[in-house]
């Protein structure tokens, strides 16, 4: 109650305050400028293009809702939205799991070590996604892939001609792999930053009556970091829940529609297909995946 | 500090309980230099000393792919060395107007008024706004700007895309600025402008490598918007210029690997240069500054 008082009170005072020119305000015109052009605009146009039908050529055309008639009956834009779940939830708990695992492994290694491990592991973070993708794409294949010839070596010859790619049941989970191992570095990062600002006082007595690392991790280090570790898994999912690059360069979707996500489904429809009005719908449905969860977080966040 | 505290505890001896967490990070240490090693090796190779043996170190060293790639020559003719030249022209020209748009920004909206919390609950609306969703109405503006095939074209979504981050990022570093600084300035009859470029930017060289290796990798990755924005052989770039490796059919691994390690050269370098601050992982301690 005294809460929303004070709400009101501070929206009151917010209108109030006079207005007094500065010159640095000249400062916010261009990225006013840009936002307006190049996002805000555009999304308008995206949420007029869902209700229509149209090629891209002749003007488009009312549908009213029929796009989003069309968006629930689909069976493909079904499968792309579960794949999407799919990834969303494994790529989220996979990559800060082995994250925040890699960091706790290399915070209690010593200095050297220590910087090595991190120079190395974050390698891949910062190299290309097309890039990593067509190296998994080469380990992949069944002619020259380093996963089935290594499986043919130990043993499994029954699992060495697995088609990880070609296979409609595996290949979303052969591009997640993929995915996974390129980015847990990130995670480990941000977490590895987190335990180096810990004050040891916190854990010291632990370590004297002898508690392993194990026990100290886990229920010293770990909870305390936890806002660092909530905060990775509210950026994860904005910036990746939306996979694409991977998609497009290691399977198209494929085989079939096996492997469709909402982003490679979309590019589909709108530049494959031509159906611009479909393909904003789906777009709306991305939007809407992510938008809410992002405020819900900056909210939370600002406070 | 941690592995210090532990040894003071009275193990000093080899212990045991640690070979799983070297064994993990060791292994995944391995990949990393595995993979980028093979695409370094395969690439002296050519595709059928790749298909006869695709771990075999390199018996001879052939620069044939790597130079292919670069000049366009080879079976498939595609000429990397220039897509690669195009991506560096749209990040580069994407970099500076960033930084020249989101540090000013974000000093003004750093300092507290109705005006400047209004700007930065926009920047981060415009943040939590996916560039996939407006894809296509994005491509139909810069068609009718005239824009396709230019890299202006893709340079505008970029600096758009990337400005609202930049600044919620300086607009924290700039709030820890010291405000006696500033004071000091105004107190030598310095006004508002004055200020900004003679007492606060000369100190805000950390704010450019900040918004450096957030830009740089998120630029030189993009996929989506270039591949439809740029299509043509003037100006397509080194992402979806990779993709031409691979027909349907064919993939020509030789160039495929060459390829793969001229794209990610330049990320590499940058890697190189600024490890220091990209492992501190510097700029999450500004988000929330």
């Amino acid at each position: 109650m005294s809460e929303e008082s004070s709400r009101v009170a501070g929206l009151v005072k917010w209108f109030k305050e006079p207005f007094k020119f500065k010159p640095t305000m000249l400062f916010l015109i261009p990225p006013l400028f840009f936002a307006t052009v190049f996002i805000i605009y555009p999304l308008t146009q995206v949420i007029y293009l869902s209700f229509t039908s149209y090629s891209g050529f002749i003007t488009p055309r009312w549908v009213g809702l029929s796009n989003f008639n069309v968006l629930f009956n689909d069976p493909v834009l079904q499968i792309a939205l579960e794949n999407n779940i799919i990834w969303v939830v494994i790529f989220l708990v996979a990559n800060n799991f082995l994250g925040l695992m890699l960091a706790g492994s290399i915070d209690i290694m010593g200095r050297k070590l220590s910087s090595f491990f991190r120079i190395v592991l974050y390698m891949s973070v910062l190299l290309p996604t097309v890039a990593v993708s067509y190296l998994f794409l080469a380990l992949y294949s069944p002619e020259i892939g380093l996963i089935d010839a290594g499986l043919k070596d130990i043993g499994l010859t029954a699992l060495s001609k697995t088609e990880w790619l070609g296979n409609p049941s595996l290949t979303l989970y052969s591009v997640l792999g993929s995915s996974i191992w390129q980015y847990a570095a990130f995670p480990m990062l941000i977490f590895i930053a987190a335990f180096a600002s810990i004050n040891p006082s916190l854990y010291e007595a632990a370590v004297i009556d002898g508690a392993s690392q194990w026990h100290i991790f886990w229920r010293i280090k770990v909870p305390i970091i936890r806002p660092v570790i909530i905060t990775m898994l509210a950026l994860t999912y904005i910036w990746n829940s939306q996979p694409f690059a991977q998609i497009y360069t290691m399977t198209g979707g494929g085989p079939g529609n096996a492997s469709q996500v909402l982003v490679s489904y979309m590019f589909n429809v709108a530049y494959s297909e031509l159906r611009i009005g479909y393909a904003s719908a789906i777009a709306i449905l991305i939007f809407l995946i992510i938008f809410p969860v992002a405020v819900i977080f900056f909210r939370t966040f600002e406070k | 500090m941690s592995a210090n505290a532990a040894s003071q505890g009275g193990r000093k001896r080899f212990n045991v309980g640690r070979v799983p967490m070297y064994a993990f990070v060791g292994v995944w240490a391995v990949t990393e230099i595995y993979v980028l090693l093979w695409a370094v090796f395969s690439g002296f190779k050519n595709t059928a000393q790749i298909d006869l043996n695709p771990f075999a170190l390199p018996t001879s060293i052939s620069f044939t792919s790597y130079y292919d790639d670069l000049t366009g020559g080879g079976e498939l003719h595609v000429p990397l060395g220039s897509f690669i030249e195009h991506s560096a022209i749209v990040v580069f020209s994407s970099l500076i107007a960033i930084l020249l748009i989101a540090i000013p920004a974000g000093y003004a909206i750093s300092k507290k008024s109705r005006l400047n919390t209004a700007v930065f609950y926009l920047m981060l609306a415009m943040i939590a706004i996916p560039p996939a969703a407006i894809l296509i109405p994005e491509v139909f503006l810069i068609r009718d700007l005239g824009f396709l095939n230019e890299f202006v074209g893709l340079i505008l979504p970029y600096i758009s895309f990337n400005i609202p981050f930049s600044i919620v990022l300086s607009r924290a570093f700039f709030r820890s600025f010291p405000k006696d600084l500033e004071e000091a300035g105004r107190i030598d009859g310095l006004g508002e402008l004055g200020v900004f470029r003679r007492i606060v930017l000369p100190m805000s060289s950390i704010v450019v490598v900040i918004l450096l290796i957030v830009n740089f990798p998120a630029l030189w990755n993009e996929l989506l918007y270039t591949l439809i924005i740029l299509t043509s052989p003037k100006t397509e770039t080194a992402q979806p210029g990779l993709l031409l490796y691979s027909g349907s059919y064919y993939v020509s691994w030789s160039n495929v690997f060459a390829g793969v390690v001229l794209v990610s050269l330049p990320m590499l370098i940058f890697y190189v240069i600024f490890q220091r601050y990209i492992l501190k992982a510097q700029f999450i301690g500004a988000i929330k500054g």
